[in-house]
């Protein structure tokens, strides 16, 4: 059966290849193919993000009444990596190496580590706390435009 | 009060990590002065009193406060575990720590009843402080992870209890065979606390900062509950004798460590990153070291290598170089991370490389491997390579200072709230 956590995981995987594409494009490729990976990896974050931030976190807050706990800090975190987005793709058009690298190991390790919080606790939680119809529903939106 | 799992307050505040970590340059250096000063004469014997202070300022002062201020900072994030809030309070547990191990270390070079009874006062009390609040916060962890972690810190439990036996010995309050009971000591502190720690954090942070498949499901399950036999085994052989309890360490190492090491060398070649960083290049002389060290161990057990070798193999090529290849990633980043979290921030705080550039963490890498030789050679010539050794290893300890120092300098000065944060748990305040 298809779980919050296998399929928010998968997602998370899908990401890594994307973030693995724009450094491979900044060392190999002419600036406008990393531009194109970067502005892809973005769109995926974006999605992933929202598709929690509106459907996931909600459902987890009203079937639980935890408002103000890890869907909380999961948010807040959200908006530090959202942050990141704007000055990288900025650097990579400016053709600034060593700024993309920096931000780009900022954001990696960033990501990583909020992936492992909902990998280990909030995803298992959900799938605890949510009914199968509306996990059906929450990873349909996840797969909706997210290939 | 305790935090919900992953509930804002749940991390750290910025101070309480650093100041277990920032033992760890300071005591590396009193090992490198140490080995500088005493360094051929310690190596006549693993028994020198030069030898066992060596050990143990390596062990517990540079090793074990950052193992500790590790744990302080992953619990939450690996296993959602949220710390009792005494942890984030009872800022002196790592002076305590530390004074702990200096006075251990005094009662090596300058044997005494009253150094090595507060020595094991300090330490006993330490650790029983650290190991009731790590528990509780992991008492609702019900992932992987927090069985990982529960395993490691039960080893650390294991091999404290052993090393107060130990004690106990060399004062006459109590005998038993020292040898056997040194060979279990040493086992468990080497597989089931240290190897088991590393191992737990492994776990996230190869596939995390190296982008490399995670560890199959299977391995995880059962190697680090596997890993227990050798410190049981090695407990059954001590009532046998010296001998046994050795020949059962050597054998447990030989089939119980490698597993791990050759699961993340086969990781690590699955890399998706185009770069190898210092992290990736230490990670890996870990693994290495991490395999030859069983084999160093049955040398030396068999008289073909002194244990010195084994020694240098573990803490130097395996322990020390995890720790080098976490200390370029972990401190710019919780740096960063709590700088972004200030409240009423309007400027973009400075990112991973700009609070430690990429030449930094080279250097890092660079002495390590430096250092790595010369311990080395110096086991072939020891005079005067060990004491030059002892030099590169000091030149280590200040390199990870200078991160250190690059790191914190950054989090004080960066211009923002005349407020310091250094007490206030960073994530309670949304910057919006």
């Amino acid at each position: 059966m298809s779980t919050i956590t296998t399929l928010f995981t998968r997602d998370h995987r899908r990401a890594d290849e994307d973030f693995a594409a724009v450094e491979a494009a900044l060392l190999t490729g002419p600036l406008a193919s990393a531009l194109d990976a970067w502005e892809t990896l973005e769109a995926e974050l974006q999605h992933h993000f929202l598709t929690e931030e509106e459907a996931l976190f909600p459902a987890f807050e009203t079937a639980t009444g935890m408002s103000g706990g890890p869907t909380e800090a999961m948010r807040l975190e959200h908006t530090q990596m959202r942050e990141l987005f704007a000055p990288l793709a900025a650097a990579i058009e400016a053709g600034e190496t060593e700024s993309v690298r920096d931000l780009l190991e900022t954001l990696l390790v960033m990501l990583q580590q909020h992936n492992m919080k909902e990998e280990n606790v909030l995803y298992p939680l959900c799938d605890q706390a949510l009914a199968a119809a509306q996990r059906e529903a929450i990873t349909r939106r996840l797969a909706a435009t997210s290939s | 009060m305790k935090a919900q799992p992953l509930d804002v307050t749940s991390s750290p505040p910025y101070a309480v990590p650093l100041r277990w970590f920032a033992l760890a340059p300071p005591m590396l250096a009193l090992a490198g002065l140490l080995l500088l000063f005493e360094g051929p004469t310690a190596m006549l014997s693993r028994w020198t009193p030069a030898a066992l202070a060596l050990t143990h300022l390596t062990a517990l002062g540079f090793m074990g406060s950052v193992m500790l201020g590790a744990l302080v900072q992953v619990l939450p994030v690996l296993a959602g575990a949220a710390w009792p809030q005494a942890m984030f309070r009872w800022t002196l547990l790592p002076a305590a720590w530390g004074a702990g191990v200096l006075l251990l270390a005094a009662s090596f070079l300058w044997p005494n009843p009253a150094l090595t009874a507060a020595a094991a006062i300090m330490l006993a009390g330490t650790l029983a402080v650290f190991l009731l609040l790590a528990f509780l916060a992991l008492a609702s962890a019900r992932n992987p992870a927090g069985g990982d972690l529960r395993r490691a810190l039960a080893g650390l439990a294991l091999t404290a209890l052993l090393g107060l036996g130990l004690l106990a010995q060399r004062e006459g309050l109590w005998l038993a065979d020292h040898s056997a009971w040194v060979s279990w000591h040493v086992a468990s502190a080497w597989s089931v606390w240290g190897v088991g720690l590393v191992a737990a954090i492994a776990y996230a942070v190869v596939p995390m900062f190296q982008l490399t498949p995670p560890y199959p499901e299977r391995f995880r399950a059962r190697w680090g509950k596997a890993l227990w036999l050798l410190p049981l085994a090695v407990g059954v052989g001590v009532a046998f004798g010296g001998e046994a309890a050795a020949g059962t360490a050597v054998l447990g190492a030989l089939l119980l460590v490698p597993p791990f090491a050759v699961q993340t060398l086969q990781l690590q070649a699955s890399s998706k990153r185009p770069r190898h960083d210092a992290t990736w290049k230490l990670w890996r002389m870990a693994m290495v070291s991490t395999l030859a060290a069983p084999l160093a161990v049955l040398l030396a057990a068999g008289g073909v290598l002194s244990p010195w070798w084994a020694g240098v193999t573990v803490f130097w090529g395996g322990f020390t170089a995890v720790i080098c290849g976490m200390w370029v990633k972990i401190l710019p980043f919780l740096t960063w991370l709590h700088l972004q979290q200030r409240p009423d921030r309007q400027d973009f705080p400075p990112t991973m490389l700009r609070i430690t550039p990429e030449a930094q963490a080279n250097r890092l890498w660079q002495g390590h491997v430096i250092a790595a030789g010369l311990l080395l050679a110096g086991l072939i010539f020891p005079e005067p390579l060990m004491r030059l050794a002892g030099l590169a290893v000091i030149v280590c300890a200040a390199q990870m200072g200078r991160i250190l120092w690059l790191a914190v300098r950054t989090y004080r000065r960066w211009p923002q709230t005349a407020q310091a944060q250094v007490e206030v748990p960073p994530s309670t305040t949304s910057p919006g």
